[in-house]
């Protein structure tokens, strides 16, 4: 066994820098953080708060949108005077979808710096993490809006921004069995990959489906990765139905809508707010068309008073990005937690995770700049609203169609609360 | 004073411990471990990386005495992982059976499930036995998900694993857990550390290097060839359970979508890096693979983000595969090889040999 000096040189050089990488690793901040504008060193005081982001992970291609959505509100809080003049620090770290990750991530939020929110986003992380945030009190708000989060039973101090899936999935419903003008039941087939954001709403969907007096077929599994649909839409189609709920991401979505073009299927498809986003016209094309689509916000460039700022943002620092929905769902869950966050330092009370969600259940039909529908909290039911907007494809043009608010009709309903 | 080691009995030659090195490493490891709940007892994200490795600790070094030792390479590890977490979460949420007593059930459940996907070992060999353990891990992701077995399982959706206790103690899902599970985990990793150099000074461990060396030559030697590769796959899968088991106590959350054959991957990829076939090449290698993302966010990350035009998060991938890259090029034996050469050359310094 031979070994050179030089190449013992080279290996104490491997060797040392690895020591001073651990060592700076201990001392430096261990996630991201925003730029914060240069007017803020006068500010009095800063919270920090936390935010899981997926920006290399496997659903990074909505998540980065999202993201900035979450970092340029917090940025516009900041520029124009923060709250009261305190600053929000935001310290996120890029998980990669991994829950492991996110564990860690929230070990150094919760103890270098004491958050009293975080701002989360997927299934895992915000499965993972629902029983130590309920420990730790602090409020954890998701772009994950199964139903299961807003029960207080089960989630106490998680919060969600938009009315949960199975709830959009039910006034979808609602509007197309408003809308069916044949003399017959109407048939509805219910895809779905087979992982957790796509079950989540399944089993109250099609419970509600069976009340309102639709026929119910087989349930079809496509992949999340799927790249072709033909035999589960064979079955569907030989089956007979008229509506196809897909519960997926963008994709898979848009793979099932060419492949039912291709098979000359009449139905109409119903997709789950993220299932699609203005990019489907692109990758479904013709197929796009007619379908009804989820999203109980608005969409990006719409004229209401909560896109202002967001353009200014959008025009100030990144004029040739193209925005999606995913980025108005991280700017609402931001916009939340700051309301929550500024409510309780307005009353001069501490900010601290069992402040902000004492506050935010206080909310009575809070409206998030007309970006989404009005937001009321309960102490006994987080359920945001009950309403959800319907938009279609027309020719190549994303159009609303309507916005169906059960609420007036079923009121809360207890039955649903969790399901 | 002899310049030297000498021994002067076959029990001093024969011991666990035979070098006076050896006696100042594991003191100074013990002082290490003792010390190290002490100074970070208030930095919960400091012992949660503790327990962390620990934990796959346990898991890597059944891999390397599957793969490293007897030569059997398995792509299935995080199959085996997994039964042992489901095993001892259903045997707590179900039966009320206590957290000592599901972690080896767990254990035993992914031991006996080893054993049967170790049978195919007995015809294949090289990268088709990996392919038949391959089948292990696609059968026990299908198991997981499949919704006809949800009311056990929880489908998709994962199960909320309850708070271990102890005796009434609770260890988990409270204020302390990561200082308490400090005190489970790293012994545990101790524990199953010892015993695995321990089996491999005994006949059981020289049969598995006879194995891997030329599998037709050990069996002319005596070896029952077809007994000790089992024995390899039952081991190596009661680790994967043990460490199974911990990890789902410990994070309280269970879901399929974490024991993928992106986690098997991650398994050999702990063992290559490290050093395959050398018991320390499992702790160096864990240390390495789960501690490097971190560090590459939280240091290298933000130093470099001012500089380069794109978000720097989109490089963290490429740093990473990068680095192992350059390390199996520079040293394919792994980080225990290297540290080797540098402890040969300051032995015999200044002199070249």
């Amino acid at each position: 066994m031979r070994l050179t000096r030089r190449e013992f040189l080279g290996y104490t050089g491997i060797a040392v820098a690895t020591i001073i990488g651990l060592g700076c690793a201990g001392k430096e901040t261990p996630t991201g953080t925003t730029p914060t504008p240069a007017e803020t060193p006068t500010a009095k005081e800063k919270i920090t708060i936390g935010a899981l982001f997926d920006l290399t992970g496997p659903t990074a291609d909505v998540g980065k949108d999202y993201a900035q959505g979450v970092r340029d509100y917090i940025q516009y809080v900041n520029e124009s005077g923060g709250i009261d003049g305190i600053t929000i620090d935001l310290q996120y770290t890029d998980y990669g979808y991994k829950v492991p990750e996110a564990l860690s991530a929230y070990k150094v939020f919760k103890d270098k710096y004491k958050v009293p929110a975080i701002i989360g986003w997927g299934t895992g992380d915000t499965n993972a993490l629902r029983s130590n945030v309920a420990r730790d009190k602090i409020v954890y708000i998701s772009a994950s809006y199964s139903a299961k989060l807003a029960d207080p039973k089960q989630a106490p101090f998680n919060f969600i921004a938009i009315t949960d899936y199975t709830t959009q999935l039910r006034a979808v419903l609602k509007f197309a069995k408003d809308n069916w003008d044949k003399n017959r039941p109407p048939k509805i087939v219910f895809t779905y990959p087979n992982v957790e954001y796509g079950t989540d709403p399944i089993k109250g969907g099609k419970a509600f489906a069976k009340e309102i007096g639709y026929e119910i077929g087989n349930d079809e599994i496509v992949d999340l990765k799927a790249t072709s649909a033909m035999d589960q839409l064979q079955r569907i189609k030989s089956w007979g139905a008229d509506f196809v709920w897909i519960g997926g991401t963008i994709s898979s979505a848009s793979v099932i809508m060419r492949n039912a073009k291709d098979l000359g299927m009449d139905v109409k498809f119903m997709v789950n707010c993220w299932g699609w986003d203005s990019r489907i016209v692109e990758l479904a094309g013709e197929a796009a068309e007619g379908n009804y689509y989820n999203w109980p916000g608005v969409m990006f460039g719409d004229d209401v008073e909560g896109m202002k700022p967001i353009l200014e943002m959008h025009n100030k620092y990144h004029p040739n990005d193209r925005h999606t929905i995913h980025y108005i769902k991280g700017w609402l869950n931001a916009m939340v937690i700051v309301e929550g966050i500024r409510r309780v330092v307005k009353k001069g009370e501490d900010v601290t995770g069992e402040n902000i969600k004492h506050e935010l259940e206080t909310l009575r039909n809070w409206d998030p700049q007309g970006l989404a529908q009005p937001i009321s909290y309960y102490p006994k039911d987080h359920r945001p609203s009950m309403a959800n907007n319907i938009y279609t494809i027309e020719n190549g043009k994303i159009k609303k169609l309507a916005t169906i608010d059960l609420e007036k009709e079923y009121g809360r309903r207890e039955d649903w609360l969790g399901v | 004073m002899p310049c030297g080691v000498f021994k002067t009995s076959y029990a001093e030659d024969m011991a666990f411990i035979r070098y006076p090195i050896h006696k100042v490493g594991l003191a100074l490891a013990i002082a290490f471990l003792v010390l190290y709940p002490v100074v970070f007892s208030d930095n919960p994200y400091m012992l949660y990386w503790m327990n962390y490795i620990a934990i796959f600790l346990i898991g890597a070094i059944g891999l390397n005495l599957l793969t490293g030792y007897a030569g059997q390479i398995s792509l299935g590890h995080a199959a085996f992982m997994a039964i042992g977490a489901y095993v001892s979460t259903l045997a707590t949420l179900k039966f009320g059976v206590p957290f000592v007593i599901a972690i080896p059930l767990g254990a035993f459940a992914s031991m006996l499930f080893g054993l049967i996907f170790g049978i195919p070992s007995l015809r294949l060999k090289g990268f088709y036995l990996a392919i038949a353990t391959l089948a292990a891990q696609y059968i026990v992701d299908f198991i997981l998900v499949n919704p006809k077995l949800s009311w056990l399982t929880g489908g998709s959706a994962g199960l909320l694993v309850p708070p271990a206790e102890i005796f009434g103690f609770q260890i988990t899902q409270t204020d302390n857990a990561d200082l308490y599970y400090y005190f489970i985990a790293v012994p545990s990793a101790v524990l199953f550390f010892v015993f695995a150099a321990n089996l491999l000074r005994s006949d059981i461990g020289r049969s598995w290097i006879a194995i891997r060396d030329n599998d037709i030559a050990a069996e002319i030697m005596g070896i029952n060839v077809f007994k000790y590769k089992l024995l390899a796959f039952a081991i190596s899968s009661f680790y994967a359970g043990i460490a199974g088991g911990l990890w789902a106590f410990y994070v309280g959350y269970l879901t399929p979508e974490h024991y993928t054959i992106a986690l098997s991957i991650e398994f050999v990829a702990m063992i290559l890096i490290g050093g395959l076939g050398r018991l320390w090449g499992s702790l160096l290698g864990t240390v390495f693979v789960l501690t490097l993302p971190e560090i590459l966010k939280t240091a290298v990350i933000p130093a470099i983000s001012g500089i380069v035009p794109v978000s720097a998060e989109s490089l963290r991938p490429i740093i990473f595969g990068a680095i192992i890259i350059a390390f199996l090029i520079a040293e394919p034996r792994g980080l225990v090889e290297l540290l080797r050469k540098i402890k040969e050359f300051l032995r015999l310094f200044p002199f070249p040999y």
